[in-house]
């Protein structure tokens, strides 16, 4: 940029000096804030930089939230490397967590056969009952067909040689 | 938390070590002159940091969540600085803004110096909204890149918002009497 000299150095001096020493300035949210000095584009963000331009003090807590966060960085592997070397309980509690999601894998099998077996014992006991009932029938009303073989029949009406002779061939027919 | 002493010892260092670079890192970004006393900052921000250890280490782990409970400590901090009664900034602060002050004005140099900014503002307010801010965070100190990235655009759609802003800017300064600085 042509005029960046010292005249604007001056200039932002002044600004600086004044955004910073103005009236007690509301004090941004840290959630607002962090998230600008990751890179975050929100309505929240584009608030905290509208105050950002017009406070030196949140432009300083901007500058400081970006030169955090290397160390920060750092810092949170550090905990965890620590974890991770001094206490082999760590680790371990990890294995466990493993080990649990590798039984909770078979338990879910195992729910799932032990419900298969549920489905299809239904189906048999529902497939049964609908058989059923032609089996009573079968005792309770005797096949009319084969009655004659289990009960006295009745005789024959027609062969059973005990009917009234046909009254047109019965031959006693005189001669008037 | 009952934890093993070698890795209580160990976690103990490691926050100890943070807390002195935010420490310094206050002490370089002049957070001081808020009224902060960055021994205290210190101080504080590792005894929430263990705490956040015991609650959830896990947590603890994640970068953000370090830094906001440091950005937290040191906005409450200077919160509590402003509740208590005004005290005199320091005099680094003072110092800033004498480019454009009378070497021997007394009095009446801070009075200017607040009329000249009065004015900036003025003719900042003029500007598009998009070309004001450019100009605003110019002055505040950040470099194009940033200003790109905090407002979403390209660090050479940041220089062109900034070039011309500061154009008009120096057009309007020049109005008002203010436009005589060497460019």
């Amino acid at each position: 940029m042509s005029n960046s000299g010292s005249a604007n150095n001056d200039l932002g001096r002044l600004y600086r000096r004044f955004t910073r020493t103005g009236a007690l300035q509301a004090l941004p949210e840290a959630d607002a804030l962090q998230a600008l000095a990751e890179g975050e584009h929100s309505a929240e963000t584009e608030r905290a930089l509208g105050d950002v331009a017009r406070s030196g003090l949140h432009a300083d807590l901007l500058r400081f939230a970006r030169a955090l966060a290397p160390e920060s960085a750092r810092l949170g592997h550090q905990l965890e490397e620590a974890y991770e070397v001094t206490m082999p309980a760590h680790r371990s509690h990890r294995g466990v967590s493993r080990h649990a999601t590798s039984r909770r894998g078979w338990l879910r099998v195992a729910a799932s056969l032990a419900a298969c077996l549920v489905v299809a014992l239904t189906l048999w006991t529902a497939q049964q009952r609908h058989q059923a009932p032609s089996a009573v029938a079968t005792t309770a009303l005797p096949d009319r067909i084969f009655a004659s073989a289990e009960a006295p029949a009745k005789p024959d009406e027609i062969f059973n040689g005990s009917f009234k002779g046909d009254e047109i061939f019965r031959g006693a027919f005189n001669d008037s | 938390m009952s934890l093993d002493p070698a890795l209580r010892d160990r976690l103990h260092r490691l926050l100890a070590d943070y807390a002195v670079k935010v420490r310094v890192l206050i002490d370089g970004h002049g957070l001081g002159q808020y009224g902060i006393d960055p021994a205290d900052i210190e101080q504080e921000v590792r005894i929430r940091l263990w705490k956040a250890l015991e609650r959830d280490r896990n947590a603890a782990f994640h970068t953000s969540y370090i830094q906001r409970v440091v950005l937290t400590t040191v906005i409450d901090a200077i919160r509590a600085a402003s509740a208590r009664p005004a005290e005199p900034l320091p005099d680094a602060v003072e110092e800033a803004g004498t480019a454009f002050m009378e070497p021997s004005a007394g009095p009446e140099r801070n009075a200017r110096a607040s009329q000249n900014f009065d004015r900036i503002v003025a003719c900042m307010a003029e500007l598009p909204e998009r070309r004001r801010r450019a100009v605003a965070l110019h002055l505040q100190g950040f470099s194009l890149r940033e200003i790109g990235e905090f407002s979403g655009t390209s660090e050479e759609a940041a220089r062109k918002l900034l070039d011309r802003g500061m154009e008009i800017l120096r057009e309007r300064l020049a109005t008002t009497g203010l436009g005589d600085f060497d460019e």
